[in-house]
């Protein structure tokens, strides 16, 4: 969705006054359904889309011979590889490349932590001021397992050079957003949504998919 | 501390504590509360003996109160109120009944559960007796016999990754893990595949129609032979009717299926998803229930199949019945209500049947379950008025079961 519609779209898809059923919409899925629905881009056939655990698809990248060579995922995904696999070495990863005619920059999907003050006080208010300095999240990077998106920090100071490239994809992101399923009412992001893209995954067509999704979504209003 | 040793310490505490309860209390009844000595003694035990049912049931009636009864009240509440953002709710009446039965899954959800319901039941107890039959006077029937029921010991959700395994789908050119594909990659358009994928389902569908062209017969003959010895009640017709359209449908399936068998096309060599084909994959989940259920079946109609008198069947082998015979005019008819009763056991689990569909399919791909589907409302969507209606609708399945198994029961305790 974020590469082919612009950021204002997007977010009126997510609180949905872009309706599901937009062709704004259908469009993105079929974007997705190019790649899933082809039996000649997916290892095992369009039908093992939906029928692989997640945790298992990363597993046709290290098979003898190799069912596929890349493998679309977020950063969490290293955990599921084999063990001792290097990133760098066995496997390495790039930006999923948005599309050059779209002209929609690079939009990158995430997820985050927010801070918030519950009991205001001096000490908490400091404590924030504190988090907007580079140094707190240089010291944070030093370490592992931390990205930041604070455009003043030295990704030099990364302690991994795995999580260097992904912090420089985070900064040179143009667009940044949560992911819209999380974002939607818990019966359609984690229900009809995804029991509808299962089907289109399967066969179904995109429009009809969507439609479902739709009609769903206003039963929940 | 070990977790075996903590579970060990909690069994004893347990059934210490439940053992303590009873005995310390019955104590407390006698010498305390009612001495049965002193003036009073005869009034004491006469009132120690009216309380004493009371305190021995109380725990149970308390805890069946807190979560059988009050849950029920509630959710019947619950299902006529919608919630507001903010954490107030308002009354709605039936506006959530009335989204359920317009949504497409409820009604899948709903045909599912009758063909569970219509399947498991059945076979369950078709096999269970078989079992039992053929476990009785064999040497190993013990070792059998415990080989069976073993699925009984295990859950539902651990049945059901068995099974997932078993059914379990891998790219073409590598090794199959799963059971069913293995042996369906076996297969290559020969004579053997010809015999296995054309010829025994073809044989199958052709049993499955003369059994209901039977079970139809037995409905629908006393209607026609009314001149016969007994009397049929005029109410009755409707429903032999029924019966016997819902007979002919489905006799008239089997028969286009038998040609469809011969013209299919089988796709060899493609490992399938089993769980992904609509309609059929319904059945690979029933397999579950069914494979679990099987053993309770069997251990029950083993023991009412010991209960009948030898004498009857000794009187029919002399009078020259053949084993097929002995078993269906004499042994079955004699157990007739332990059938039944095994039966509308093992309905109400299927009714209830929840974790097999949670744990394989999800309710994806036309497997929704009523059961599952009430979970989705309730836990994914957080709509707890269509939840609460879902519950109820299962409710209100299963209600004609019980009030008729403990309707039986009453009447053979007289």
């Amino acid at each position: 969705m974020l590469r082919t519609a612009t950021p204002e779209q997007y977010d009126a898809w997510v609180s949905n006054e872009l309706p599901f059923n937009d062709p704004i919409v259908v469009n993105a899925i079929e974007e997705f359904g190019y790649f899933a629905r082809n039996d000649a881009y997916v290892a095992g056939g369009a039908g093992a889309v939906a029928t692989t655990d997640f945790r298992d698809s990363p597993k046709g990248l290290f098979s003898s011979p190799p069912q596929c060579f890349m493998h679309r995922q977020a950063s969490f995904i290293p955990s599921f590889f084999p063990e001792g696999t290097v990133i760098g070495q066995d496997a390495d990863f790039f930006y999923f490349p948005a599309y050059a005619e779209a002209d929609l920059g690079s939009p990158v999907l995430g997820a985050g932590t927010l801070f918030g003050i519950t009991q205001d006080s001096e000490a908490t208010r400091v404590f924030m001021e504190f988090l907007q300095t580079p140094i707190a999240h240089e010291v944070w990077m030093a370490q592992t397992g931390f990205l930041t998106p604070f455009s003043g920090v030295n990704t030099e100071v990364y302690g991994d050079s795995t999580l260097r490239k992904m912090g420089d994809i985070l900064l040179g992101a143009s667009t940044f957003r949560f992911d819209g399923s999380d974002l939607m009412p818990g019966g359609v992001g984690a229900g009809s949504f995804w029991t509808g893209m299962v089907d289109y995954a399967g066969g179904d067509d995109a429009m009809a998919v969507a439609t479902e999704i739709q009609s769903s979504w206003d039963a929940l209003k | 501390m070990n977790p075996a040793i903590q579970g060990l310490i909690t069994i004893i505490i347990g059934v210490g504590g439940c053992i303590g309860y009873f005995y310390f209390s019955n104590i407390f009844l006698d010498k305390v509360l009612f001495p049965a000595t002193g003036p009073n003694a005869g009034r004491n035990i006469n009132h120690a003996n009216i309380i004493r049912p009371w305190l021995f049931l109380a725990p149970a009636l308390l805890a069946l109160g807190l979560y059988l009864a009050y849950p029920v009240v509630e959710t019947l509440r619950m299902s006529l109120t919608k919630r507001l953002p903010g954490g107030r709710e308002e009354f709605v009446w039936l506006d959530n009944y009335a989204q359920m039965f317009s949504e497409a899954k409820f009604w899948e959800a709903m045909r599912n559960n009758m063909m569970w319901l219509i399947v498991v039941p059945a076979a369950s107890t078709a096999f269970g007796l078989l079992a039992a039959q053929l476990t009785d006077r064999i040497k190993w029937g013990a070792i059998a016999k415990s080989l069976i029921f073993m699925p009984m010991a295990i859950s539902f959700v651990g049945a059901a990754v068995i099974f997932k395994l078993i059914y379990d789908t891998r790219p073409v050119d590598q090794a199959q893990i799963g059971v069913l594909n293995a042996v369906w990659l076996q297969f290559s358009g020969g004579g053997m595949s010809f015999f296995v994928l054309r010829i025994v389902p073809a044989v199958l569908l052709l049993a499955f129609a003369a059994t209901v062209g039977y079970v139809a017969w037995i409905f629908v003959r006393p209607m026609l032979g009314q001149s016969g010895s007994r009397r049929i009640g005029a109410g009755t017709i409707p429903l032999r009717l029924l019966v016997g359209a819902g007979a002919i449908w489905l006799i008239w399936l089997s028969l286009k299926s038998v040609v469809g068998v011969f013209g299919f096309e089988f796709p060899y060599g493609v490992p399938q998803t089993w769980l992904t084909i609509p309609f059929w994959n319904s059945f690979f989940l029933m397999v579950v229930l069914v494979w679990i259920q099987t053993g309770f079946a069997m251990v029950i109609l083993s023991a009412a199949l010991r209960g009948i008198p030898e004498e009857t069947i000794e009187a029919a082998i002399v009078d020259g019945a053949n084993p097929f015979q002995v078993f269906f005019s004499i042994k079955v008819p004699q157990i007739v209500g332990t059938i039944v009763v095994v039966w509308t056991t093992i309905t109400i689990t299927v009714l209830k049947v929840f974790d097999i569909v949670f744990a394989m399919s999800n309710g994806q791909w036309e497997t929704q379950v009523l059961a599952n589907y009430m979970y989705d409302k309730l836990f994914r969507a957080l709509d707890w008025g269509v939840g609460s209606a879902s519950a109820m609708i299962i409710m209100l399945l299963v209600s004609p079961i019980l009030i008729w198994n403990v309707y039986n029961a009453r009447k053979e305790m007289r």
